[in-house]
């Protein structure tokens, strides 16, 4: 199987070091979840993956393409959705994904029969002509996921994507990225839900102080555990508190 | 605890917590006050002395005209920003939900808004009225001191009114309506006073001598005007009983105002509550999408600037100030002495580059989703350079008028106007695409205040680009003069991508211009880093 993601000696440090030496490597069409405690340098990790923040050290190739050197290459087949939707609160769905299928270069056309699909699938074609700023935080969640796939994006990178979100808004959500994955797509999630992380993830990577604790299947984990059969969240507690 | 003083106390810490956050734009404004009371007192100190041989100022139709008007003016701008917070006092929710789901009266939490919003405005304007008015009172008239009473009488009146215009509005056209509608009005009032001083040009000479005949049978010239027309001036210098009588009537207007509007405050408030500026959900065909990063960006800055109801506000103030120039080309020019037709487009040619500068300001530095749109594998000047077209398009239209009837008086005179208003609307959107200062559109009026570095460089070049226009208008070779320096002012100002970048990174840095560099860039950096700003 390809490599999707590739991280090598990543460093970033601000006060004190954020991320320390990771090397990390995501599968291609694996659905990859990074946990860890709070503070533990996940959203920083994948803030530099997605060319948000220059790192101080290391290399990132995101399948193959080099994203320090070529950045440009890297977000082209790229996507990210943080936990605080990038949104514009006084457009309607219909018109923030024409703008973010414009950023990305998607023609016209697709675009528009995309964005019609994917506003659909995530429940929200009723409200395609009303503007965000009326949107419940599922709903804004949802568009900025709608404006993350509009490009079809070889890597998704989504950081806490179900935060916030009541039962409905996260099935779909975790629907849409099932169907992704299953669609040849590679996703990485950070998560708090262990049990998603548990149900969905191909892979499990812990991290902490900056470092990979662990990476692995679930069972593969209870192994490095000693906790046969443990759930996701003792194995993850056993590994951090270690 | 829950009394009307402990909230106050709540509010005003909270007020100045507000005032103190800011970074760099609250330092940019420390320093444009700076500059301001420093002018005042240069000016204050000697006409301080220059007044202490006069007596007190006798009540003649000319004293009292100007001190009417003087009053007139900052009554109009009080009134203007009154009603503006006025209505936030209804809709910013703040702390407004946790207060009204207490045991506290809606008409109290009212009241406590009502009393900082005076407050503030007493407090802003005395801060601009002390550097000039201390040192006339510390060295020649003590008894002037009294003009703070008349400017907490205007504050209290202005929120008054502030208060009751905004239930009005909110009766008429409904809280969906009332944020936006209190936006244009307040516009209207505050230019309400420069275009009743364009009066003479507006309404033609005949009719402005037939007002002033109509004024001066109520005031007689050789006599002094004895009732209301002469208050403002005789509270202004000390005579205190007109003082207690205006600080009176603007507490009954007020507490009147509070009484009135507190009744239905809770009802009023709550409806705000909420209030979004969706639309109904549409069954109307879907339309295409535009292609390209650059129209797809066009387009949404099209959308943002036309739905950004406070900033079609100040565009529409603009316009206003624009009027009596539209209305002297139709007029015809000339006939009164005081406006030539290069006059018509220096002046013309200067408001073009101010408002396309405002424009730009907003399309360049607001952006709600900066990540979004940095994660784009597109270029950042693809983007600005769309993000200054959306800007200046529509100023096109909005000269469009001026300029077709200046074509219409002289061919060459149209050309003038036209390439002069280009050259300065191009010029502003350079400045503030090279000096822009990355903020949130909603975040956007309370910390991100333009550049200050972007604010003169568009004044100088907008000034020299309409004298060039005014002379060329006027046939004159010295034209090329102030054109020249225009250019070579604007190339100073340049920056490079790297320049921008960094700077739109970390507010903290000092804004630069290409040529003021190397060593000196450092240090200033280095001394602007030492200052602790509110990082968001």
């Amino acid at each position: 199987m390809a490599e999707a993601l590739v991280i090598k000696g990543l460093c970033k440090t601000f006060d004190k070091p954020a991320v320390d030496h990771l090397d990390l490597t995501v599968r291609a069409g694996e659905l990859y979840a990074l946990l860890g405690p709070n503070g533990a340098g996940k959203t920083t990790t994948l803030r530099m993956v997605a060319g948000l923040l220059r790192p101080d050290d290391g290399d990132i190739h995101i399948f193959g393409v080099n994203a320090r050197t070529d950045a440009k290459s890297a977000k082209r087949i790229t996507a990210w959705a943080p936990d605080e939707p990038l949104l514009y609160d006084r457009l309607t769905p219909m018109e923030y994904l024409e703008f973010v299928s414009g950023l990305w270069g998607v023609d016209a056309v697709i675009a528009r029969d995309r964005a019609e699909s994917l506003l659909t699938w995530l429940g929200l074609w009723e409200s395609r002509d009303q503007r965000c700023e009326g949107f419940s935080r599922g709903m804004k969640q949802k568009t900025a996921l709608a404006g993350a796939l509009i490009h079809e994006p070889k890597l998704l990178i989504l950081d806490e994507p179900l935060t916030g979100l009541d039962a409905a808004a996260a099935r779909v959500v975790k629907d849409v990225l099932s169907a992704r994955v299953a669609a040849g797509a590679t996703v990485i999630l950070t998560t708090h839900i262990l049990d998603v992380a548990e149900r969905m993830a191909d892979r499990i990577g812990i991290i902490q102080h900056g470092r990979l604790l662990a990476e692995g299947t679930l069972a593969e984990l209870r192994g490095r555990s000693d906790r046969r059969g443990a759930s996701l969240e003792d194995v993850f507690l056993t590994l951090t508190a270690a | 605890m829950g009394s009307t003083a402990w909230l106050l106390a709540h509010e005003v810490r909270l007020t100045w917590r507000g005032a103190r956050e800011g970074g760099a734009a609250h330092r940019g404004q420390l320093i444009l006050l700076a500059v301001m009371a420093a002018v005042g007192l240069f000016l204050g100190v000697p006409l301080g002395f220059v007044l202490r041989s006069v007596g007190s100022i006798p009540l003649t139709f000319v004293s009292v005209a100007i001190a009417d008007l003087v009053l007139a003016a900052v009554a109009t701008l009080m009134m203007a920003a009154t009603l503006v917070a006025a209505t936030e006092a209804f809709y910013t929710r703040g702390d407004l939900d946790l207060l009204l789901s207490a045991p506290i009266e809606g008409r109290r939490v009212l009241v406590v808004r009502a009393l900082v919003i005076a407050f503030n405005m007493f407090a802003a304007s005395s801060m601009l009225i002390t550097p000039m008015l201390a040192p006339i009172v510390v060295i020649s008239h003590p008894a002037w001191a009294a003009s703070y009473g008349v400017l907490a009488a205007l504050a209290l009146f202005a929120t008054g009114v502030g208060l009751i215009l905004t239930l009005l509005l909110l009766r008429l056209i409904g809280p969906r309506r009332t944020r936006a509608g209190a936006q244009v009005l307040a516009a209207i009032i505050g230019a309400a006073l420069f275009v009743s001083s364009q009066a003479q040009i507006l309404f033609g000479q005949d009719r402005i001598h037939l007002a002033i005949n109509l004024v001066q049978r109520g005031v007689r010239v050789d006599r002094p005007p004895a009732f209301a027309y002469a208050w403002p001036l005789r509270a202004m210098t000390g005579d205190v009983g007109v003082v207690a009588l205006l600080i009176m009537g603007a507490g009954l207007v007020f507490a009147g105002a509070c009484w009135w509007v507190g009744r239905s405050y809770e009802t009023q408030a709550s409806a705000a509550n909420g209030v979004s500026s969706t639309l109904a959900a549409s069954s109307r065909p879907l339309r295409r999408f535009v292609g390209g990063t650059f129209a797809a960006t066009l387009h949404k800055e099209w959308r943002l600037l036309s739905r950004d109801v406070p900033l079609m506000s100040q565009v529409l103030l603009r316009v206003l100030y624009l009027l009596p120039l539209v209305f002297v080309s139709i007029r015809g020019v000339g006939h009164d002495g005081t406006w030539s037709l290069p006059t018509m487009v220096s002046a013309i040619t200067f408001m073009a580059g101010q408002l396309a500068g405002s424009l730009a300001w907003i399309t360049v530095s607001a952006e709600d989703a900066p990540d979004l749109i940095a994660l784009a594998p597109v270029a950042p000047a693809i983007l600005r350079r769309a993000k200054i077209a959306a800007a200046l398009s529509p100023l096109l239209l909005l000269l469009a008028g001026p300029l077709i009837i200046l074509t219409m008086r002289s061919a060459y005179t149209g050309l003038v106007a036209a390439v002069g208003c280009v050259s300065a609307a191009i010029a502003s959107g350079l400045i503030n695409g090279w000096y822009q200062r990355p903020a949130r559109r909603t975040e956007f009026r309370r910390r991100a205040a333009a550049s200050m570095v972007a604010g003169l460089a568009q004044f100088l070049a907008g000034a020299l680009i309409s004298a060039a226009a005014g002379l060329a208008a006027d046939g004159s070779i010295l034209a090329w003069a102030p054109a020249v320096l225009a250019v070579v002012a604007i190339s100073a100002m340049s920056r490079d991508e790297q320049q921008m970048q960094a700077l739109s990174a970390d507010e903290t840095r000092v804004e630069t211009p290409r040529w003021l560099s190397g060593a000196w860039l450092g240090w200033l950096n280095r001394r602007a880093r030492q200052i602790p700003v509110g990082q968001s």
